[in-house]
């Protein structure tokens, strides 16, 4: 019996942790003409093992890091670039980061990433520049192979714009007195960035499927949606919103109005802002237009169609509280205006269950 | 039954064919931007490209009148001259061999990310990392023709 509990406890246990994948950096010479120093030694200044967990080929989740120390494979890497030659000036590299991210971030869209963090120091210790850098690179959703074989490359990338940048402001100053760089330095994207802000890590897109009961005075419906969106904590968030959804007019409103019957089928489009107060809750703000068309059956059961066009709005919270895969729960109010026939000004209130994947 | 079984084949080849291309055009594009610039093709880059023709997913798209004779300079100072759709633009580069990019930064300080799919003494074709163009090759030939 203890055999078997122990069994299940490293059988659980191990499927709990992450398998591990080793890379290398491949040997490239890139020129650099002129040189007048050499990296001396790297010293690894992170605080972790692994340069990140990603998702494999196969979808699996690996930690990864390299084959050996982080410092000696940036060591070796600068050694083939940079040889140390006669008069060349020693300098120590300290790596404060170097992380490697991949996350789906557009409905259509991966981001892959390396963040790295490099400080150059001459040989008295004084610190002569220091560089962040994001080497982003984007690919289509799927081509999780490319991504996986391809991480290699954007570090030596990013190792390779850092010691162009060094060399830049080191051919800027001709006193080998570098400053402090305190620009934070993104290749890939246009904007000027903030002076040495810290990391901000890739957002998370979130794929949720959810199912909306929607009640007020008049009606009684129903919607179902995709939403996806990238999870940030700085600015409103903007997802990708589509969804259909019927409601049922209650009858005694109907016959009021001569009907005996009035069905509407509408598609809804727009977008509906998310504000994140904490992480997995999010208030819910929404502008959608619905486009569908209405089924009317009046007192002598003769049917009509009417074409339905509005504006709706939506305020209220959403809670998702496992960020990988799990439930969605929401609650909020509304209020709809529409080209009906039989209501066109409501107010009501609603509440949401759905999944996230 | 035979003729849905027959139909069902059919389908069946053909989502295997289109699989295939898929692959095929994904090693296509890997062997492209993975292959590191060798010190010749680096040299091949200091040149003055004229804009040929966008390829989307292997099929050619013309360029516009208004893009009659635009081009692109690398010079080896590590400063570039365009011209696109008759603008003149004027900047700096840095050329990232490990990317396989070049860090094109215009004189107002905007930066883009240009991926050097492929190099050859007679053509350059580049992928802009700009949101809607990121799939578009872009031809370049040495001389117009």
């Amino acid at each position: 019996m203890k055999k078997t509990i122990y069994t299940l406890v490293i059988f659980f246990s191990c499927a709990n942790c992450f398998s591990q994948t080793t890379i290398d950096l491949k040997k490239v010479l890139f020129e650099i003409k002129n040189h007048n120093f050499y990296i001396d030694s790297v010293i690894d200044d992170r605080q972790e093992l692994y340069l990140g967990v990603i998702e494999d080929s196969s979808n699996k989740k690996v930690t990864l890091r390299f084959e050996n120390s982080t410092a000696t494979t940036i060591k070796h890497f600068m050694d083939a670039t940079l040889p140390k030659t006669d008069g060349s000036v020693p300098i120590t590299l300290r790596v404060h980061h170097l992380i490697i991210e991949e996350a789906q971030t557009s409905i259509d869209k991966r981001t892959a990433r390396v963040y790295v963090e490099l400080y150059f120091y001459a040989e008295n210790g004084e610190e002569l520049y220091k560089v962040v850098h994001y080497e982003d690179q984007i690919f289509p959703v799927s081509s999780l192979t490319e991504i996986f074989e391809t991480h290699e490359q954007r570090i030596r990338a990013a190792l390779e714009y850092c010691l162009l940048k060094f060399i830049d402001a080191q051919k800027e100053n001709t006193t080998h007195d570098l400053k402090k760089d305190g620009i934070l330095d993104n290749g890939s994207s246009a904007k000027e960035a903030a002076p040495f802000e810290t990391y901000i890590p890739l957002g998370k897109w979130f794929n949720m499927l959810t199912f909306k009961r929607v009640m007020d005075k008049y009606n009684e419906g129903w919607n179902i949606a995709y939403t996806g969106f990238l999870d940030t904590d700085k600015d409103f968030i903007i997802p990708f919103v589509i969804g259909y959804g019927q409601s049922k007019s209650k009858s005694d409103m109907v016959q009021e109005r001569g009907y005996r019957s009035a069905d509407s089928y509408v598609l809804g489009f727009g977008f509906n802002g998310l504000i994140k107060i904490a992480p997995g809750v999010y208030v819910d703000l929404g502008l959608n237009v619905p486009v569908g068309i209405e089924v009317l059956r009046d007192l002598e059961d003769k049917k009509s169609t009417n074409f339905l066009v509005g504006l709706s709005a939506n305020q209220g919270v959403k809670i998702i509280p496992w960020t990988d895969f799990g439930i969605v729960i929401g609650a909020g109010i509304f209020q709809r205006w529409q080209t009906s026939k039989v209501i066109n000004r409501n107010f009501g209130f609603q509440l949401e269950l759905g999944i996230n994947f | 039954m035979k003729r849905d079984s027959k139909k069902l084949k059919v389908e069946i080849r053909a989502i295997v064919i289109i699989s295939l291309l898929n692959v095929t055009s994904l090693l296509l594009i890997s062997m492209g931007s993975n292959t590191p610039l060798q010190q010749d093709e680096k040299n091949v880059l200091f040149n003055k490209w004229y804009l040929d023709t966008y390829k989307i997913e292997s099929i050619a798209y013309p360029t516009s009148k208004k893009e009659k004779n635009d081009y692109i300079i690398f010079k080896e100072d590590m400063t570039f001259t365009s011209k696109s759709e008759g603008k003149e633009e004027q900047g700096t580069f840095i050329l990232n061999t490990n990317g396989n990019y070049v860090l094109m930064i215009d004189d107002n300080g905007e930066k883009i990310k240009v991926y050097i799919i492929s190099i050859s003494n007679k053509s350059l074709i580049l992928k802009y990392d700009i949101g809607e163009i990121r799939d578009v090759e872009v031809h370049y030939n040495k001389s117009i023709e």
